[in-house]
């Protein structure tokens, strides 16, 4: 009786290794082919952007909306650029699950009106590690059209789930968020334009 | 019956004439002519404008009703304003950011441009180029027809004379200033954006909010130039008007009905607002989950470390013992 029981627990401790064992590969590999695809995406969006310069696309100011790019079904705005942390990803137009597995979303807002909130998953090669990011840092964000707004972090700060007017028209003009370490709250990085 | 075949004829007669009216007051032809003179009052050639029809004139009961064509529906000031004397720099942004049409013309050797057969409406001029020498005119709206000033009569052909200043060349300098007032019972943006514009071109931008007390002043500006500060970002549900007193621009935003907004003005979410998912799975009110499922590795292999110890334990330290 002793006996079986000794092996019925080892089977389920062997149980619970296999299941965290694949859990990691599983992280793993979505880290991973999120990196691979945001990085096509990168290629793809450049040559459109480079083509919309040589085009010399002129930009609506009366029109708040960001200019779309559309690339493999997807829209896109431009691409995110943080130096210190090595990081050029694209951000599409609008979000959903599926977008986010492959590269950041706009989740309110326009560069133009200066309330543009960016979210992506905590990917490694994502917004894994914004949270490090300190006041005065500099990041950029590049339109369709090839217009570079530059920004430097203010502060970065943790806010509930439920917090949406933290992240929506707070006066900065520029907020990526993701979510931290449990998914129970969401490190946001906020910025202001530098002219 | 052959009384009744006359009066339907009549009858048929009449309205025919009365539809033959309306067709030809709907072909009521106009005109501009453009004087252009210097201070001195000397005609100024080969001055170049672009002309753009911006609204529709139809007549009413009192006079006439204009309605802001399809290409100038979303500029977000109120077709009521069209004597406002900022209108016309509002437009101008607007129509020169915009793929829309224009007539461009030239005044001949003595600084006239005459154009004709317009239908009525307002058209939008704005110099485009001017000879060495001279600062162009501001834009300007000429409406067809055109009321009287004195006599209240309408006219047709209308006759403008805007006049260019010579480039003094002097290093004089001034200063305008914005400021921003709210007319709603609603909680308004939190920030608005102004542009600078010199000699109707952008040339700076500034965010209005709270922070800045809502106004700006930009100093040391060329004097030889025309400044003018106008709202592109008009927020959605709002018009905005101008109020100018010396170099103060008052930007007015007014709430208007939902009802009331132009046809084609975009009314989608998207629009400056949240975008929305592919799959609604997260409550608009809860900011979206980017969190990978981590936490439950290190529980997963200490919670299996451990059974397996204690399985491994009764399995074999109990046989030893």
């Amino acid at each position: 009786m002793k006996k079986k029981l000794g092996i019925a627990l080892m089977a389920v401790g062997v149980i619970c290794i296999a299941a965290a064992v694949a859990l990691l590969l599983y992280n793993y590999t979505e880290n991973k082919n999120a990196g691979k695809s945001s990085a096509i995406i990168m290629d793809s969006l450049r040559m459109e952007i480079s083509k919309n310069e040589v085009e010399n696309t002129a930009s609506d100011p009366f029109d708040t909306e960001m200019e779309i790019a559309e690339i493999d079904g997807n829209g896109y705005i431009g691409y995110i650029s943080i130096p210190i942390l090595d990081l050029d990803l694209p951000v599409m137009a609008e979000w959903s699950y599926d977008k986010l597995k492959a590269a950041p979303c706009r989740y309110y807002g326009s560069a133009k009106t200066d309330n543009l909130v960016i979210a992506a998953h905590d990917y490694s090669n994502h917004f894994g590690y914004i949270g490090n990011l300190k006041p005065d840092d500099t990041l950029m964000f590049t339109d369709i059209n090839g217009k570079v707004y530059s920004y430097k972090v203010t502060s970065v700060d943790l806010v509930m789930p439920s917090d949406t007017d933290k992240v929506k028209d707070t006066g900065d003009d520029l907020i990526l968020y993701t979510c931290n370490y449990g998914g129970t709250k969401r490190i946001c990085v906020r910025c202001s334009y530098l002219k | 019956m052959y009384r009744y075949r006359n009066l339907i004829l009549m009858i048929a007669c009449i309205t025919l004439l009365s539809f033959m009216g309306i067709a030809v007051f709907a072909q009521q032809s106009a005109g501009i002519e453009l004087n252009v003179v210097d201070s001195e009052g000397v005609a100024v050639s080969n001055a170049v404008f672009r002309i753009y029809k911006a609204a529709t004139a139809v007549q009413n009961q009192n006079g006439y009703d204009f309605t802001w064509d399809t290409d100038f529906a979303l500029n977000g000031m109120n077709i009521n304003n069209l004597s406002d004397a900022y209108l016309p720099v509002h437009l101008a942004v607007y129509a020169q950011s915009r793929d829309i049409g224009y007539t461009e013309v030239t005044t001949d050797a003595d600084g006239n441009i005459v154009i004709e057969d317009l239908s009525l409406g307002a058209y939008l001029i704005i110099p485009v180029s001017v000879p060495d020498g001279y600062i162009p005119p501001s834009p300007f709206v000429v409406t067809l027809p055109m009321r009287g000033a004195s006599d209240g009569e309408w006219s047709f052909y209308v006759n403008a004379s805007p006049k260019v200043e010579a480039d003094r060349q002097e290093p004089e300098k001034t200063y305008i200033s914005v400021k921003k007032e709210w007319y709603t019972f609603n909680t308004h943006p939190n920030n608005v954006k102004t542009v600078l514009l010199k000699d109707g071109e952008i040339v700076d931008s500034i965010v209005l909010s709270a922070e800045n007390n809502w106004y700006f002043k930009w100093e040391d500006l060329d004097k030889n130039h025309c400044w003018n500060v106008i709202e592109t970002d008009v927020p959605k549900g709002y018009e905005v008007a101008y109020d100018i007193s010396e170099m103060t621009v008052m930007v007015k935003n007014i709430e208007i009905n939902p009802d009331d907004n132009p046809p084609n003005n975009p009314s989608d979410d998207s629009t400056n607002g949240t975008t929305k998912p592919d799959k609604d799975t997260t409550p608009p009110d809860q900011l979206i989950q980017t969190g990978q499922l981590r936490w439950p590795i290190p529980f997963l292999a200490i919670t299996g470390l451990l059974i397996f110890s204690s399985g491994w334990a009764m399995l074999y330290i109990g046989k030893e013992g």
